[in-house]
């Protein structure tokens, strides 16, 4: 029950922040300069000087106008925005005028959700065992060299990350495509790219949690029962850190989703990232605004999992 | 500043905070050197800097910053070539006597690039953060002293400025405000606000709960004396922090849009699009990327050096 009523709280929270986030891009749009029929209307004046095709144009216009209802006041067009989406509909976008933007945002997401999903699973999968190392070699050559590089991939922004792994698995040894999209071996640089940095965060927290909780009572228990110090580690302390790691993945969660936007680019991969930022250009408001809107969700969705999850997995946590 | 505001601004619970911190040693000279540690003007500043010089990596990390910062100021003079001028015969070289860092394929001395696109960098990234603190700030400053239901209403719109994904904000800023440099700095401004006002806003709540502040009402002090003379100085330590990591943070956001063609507009250098466009001739010329990439990393790198170092003086946000 307790749980129930902190759902429903963080839930509606979800749906106002989204609500906010819809309105202020809608704002933001409708202040700049510039909109994608004027952007347009040059491109069709070269070709339609005549009177007839003017008057095409004008109709054109008219229709295209009515057709995404810009012709009513901001604060309706934004009704009816929200209330379209909030049964998943979003209609079609300018640039794409046949296909309905629900259509395109779920392959697009797909793809952006397939490489933050590598990224997440090798930030476990060499996240910790690595931390585990720095902690059971610490204050050895191998701890710094580990938390150095930690260190490095933490601070190194994504894309440069991107750009160095290029230069270095593409240009010079020749052994991975430098973009591209669809086979097993385009996925492995920007999925490393976009997971480095995750990889270094779990790394440093296991870590210093492994070390932390080495200072604890049952460990020096553990000990003195004669269990080897290998065996202390991996099932006793690394053991009570796991748990506590779902929150540090929560943001990582995040950082990569949002990462992607310019990893996307590096490697001109057709995912939500690059559909965002050619929206962008292209001042296709209603491409723009729902990917905003999906991003942004996204992000909030996965932080309440995080924690609903914390919850159940931890007995200690209370929701509220 | 005023030296006074550069005091020691132990935080609540600073972690490195020594009990001789909070007080004036009496009869000793400031100006001696190994006189007990002192609250206040120069001497506090000098003992600031004593902590600080013992983490070599920040001290390292503040040298490469300055040199970095007269290499972007002096760029005009020292700089070899203007990073406009071309040299058409001389293109796509690499690194010579001449162009240490070789050339673009319009034959621009790349070092040059690399050189004004730190003057960029430095100039967008210190505006953004002077305007994310002076707006968020005052907002929180405003918000956490006088409470109550503005204070509820202000911070419901830092919520929605936090919900609203930074960098997906910064994009949408720039499509409605169109590109440039000036736009960069007012953009990044303008998303990175939030932060401060909530880091602010709760360093007053904090300051204001204590005794001292309590006290000095007592005396008969009014807001204004209260806020500068007892809130401020114990807020900066804080802020600074705060500030070291705000500034990477700009240059980072301003090499992304560069990056995506959004941020400064060529043949203006950034780090960014000396990568983007680097990466067009990345196999037979990878010296274009490589520069810029390494200067912009190195950068990132020795900021957070100084941050972590200054996060040891002045404690936690």
């Amino acid at each position: 029950m307790h749980a129930l009523v902190f759902f429903s709280k963080r839930l509606s929270a979800i749906v106002v922040s989204l609500a906010a986030v819809v309105t202020i891009t809608f704002y933001l749009m409708h202040s700049a300069p510039g909109n994608f029929l004027e952007m347009q209307q040059v491109r069709e004046a070269m070709a339609s000087l005549d009177s007839k095709g003017r008057e095409a144009q004008k109709q054109y216009e008219i229709e295209f106008q009515k057709r995404y209802a810009l012709d009513k006041p901001i604060y309706v067009q934004i009704g009816i925005y929200l209330k379209n989406a909030a049964t998943f509909k979003f209609g079609p976008s300018f640039t794409n005028p046949n296909v309905p933007i629900e259509a395109l945002v779920r392959e697009k997401f797909g793809t952006t959700l397939q490489i933050v999903l590598i990224g997440l699973i090798l930030a476990i999968v060499a996240g910790v065992p690595l931390g585990v190392i720095a902690a059971l070699r610490k204050n050895t050559v191998w701890d710094y060299g580990l938390m150095g590089f930690s260190m490095i991939g933490q601070v190194i922004p994504s894309f440069v990350i991107a750009v160095g792994l290029i230069v270095i698995f593409s240009v010079m040894l020749g052994w991975l495509p430098t973009s591209g999209w669809g086979q097993c071996r385009h996925y492995i640089l920007p999925a490393l790219a976009i997971g480095a940095a995750p990889i270094a965060t779990v790394a440093r927290y296991i870590r210093s949690s492994i070390l932390e909780t080495m200072e604890q009572d049952y460990i020096r228990t553990a000990f003195s029962k004669g269990i080897p110090e290998a065996r202390v580690i991996l099932a006793h302390a690394l053991r009570n850190s796991l748990i506590p790691l779902i929150t540090v993945m929560g943001p990582q969660f995040s950082f990569m989703l949002l990462g992607s936007v310019l990893v996307e680019q590096v490697f001109r991969i057709p995912g939500m990232g690059s559909m965002f930022v050619s929206a962008a250009q292209q001042r296709d408001y209603p491409m723009l605004v729902t990917s905003t809107l999906i991003f942004a969700a996204a992000i909030m969705l996965v932080n309440l999992v995080v924690d609903v999850l914390y919850a159940f997995l931890d007995p200690r946590i209370k929701l509220e | 500043m005023s030296p006074s505001t550069t005091t020691p601004g132990q935080g609540p619970g600073a972690p490195g905070a020594d009990l001789a911190s909070g007080f004036p040693a009496a009869g000793s000279d400031p100006s001696d050197e190994m006189s007990v540690p002192q609250y206040g003007g120069m001497a506090g500043l000098r003992r600031d800097w004593r902590r600080f010089r013992r983490n070599k990596l920040a001290v390292a990390g503040l040298a490469y910053i300055l040199f970095l910062f007269f290499i972007a100021f002096t760029a005009d003079w020292v700089a070899p070539y203007h990073y406009e001028t071309t040299n058409p015969p001389a293109a796509l070289e690499s690194s010579s006597v001449q162009h240490w860092f070789g050339t673009d394929e319009l034959g621009r001395d790349m070092l040059s690039r690399v050189m004004y696109s730190a003057r960029n960098a430095i100039v967008v990234s210190f505006g953004s953060v002077l305007i994310g603190l002076a707006v968020g700030a005052f907002i929180g400053a405003v918000s956490g002293f006088y409470g109550g239901i503005l204070d509820i209403a202000v911070m419901r719109v830092v919520d929605i400025m936090f919900a609203f994904p930074q960098f997906l904000l910064l994009i949408i800023l720039v499509t409605a405000m169109g590109r440039g440099l000036g736009t960069m700095f007012v953009a990044i401004g303008i998303t990175s606000w939030a932060g401060y006002a909530r880091l602010v806003r709760g360093q007053i709540l904090s300051a204001k709960n204590n005794d001292y502040v309590e006290a000095a009402r007592c005396l008969g002090s009014g807001n204004g004396h209260i806020i500068r003379k007892y809130i401020l100085p114990n807020i900066v330590g804080p802020i600074i922090v705060a500030v070291s990591f705000g500034v990477p943070a700009g240059m980072l956001a301003e090499s992304a849009m560069s990056l995506i063609g959004m941020g400064l507009r060529p043949p203006m250098p950034s780090w960014g699009n000396l990568i983007s466009a680097g990466m067009m001739q990345m196999y037979g010329f990878p010296h274009l990327v490589l520069w810029p990439s390494l200067t912009f990393g190195l950068t990132l790198l020795a900021f957070t050096f100084v941050g972590d170092g200054l996060r040891e003086i002045y404690g936690k946000e």
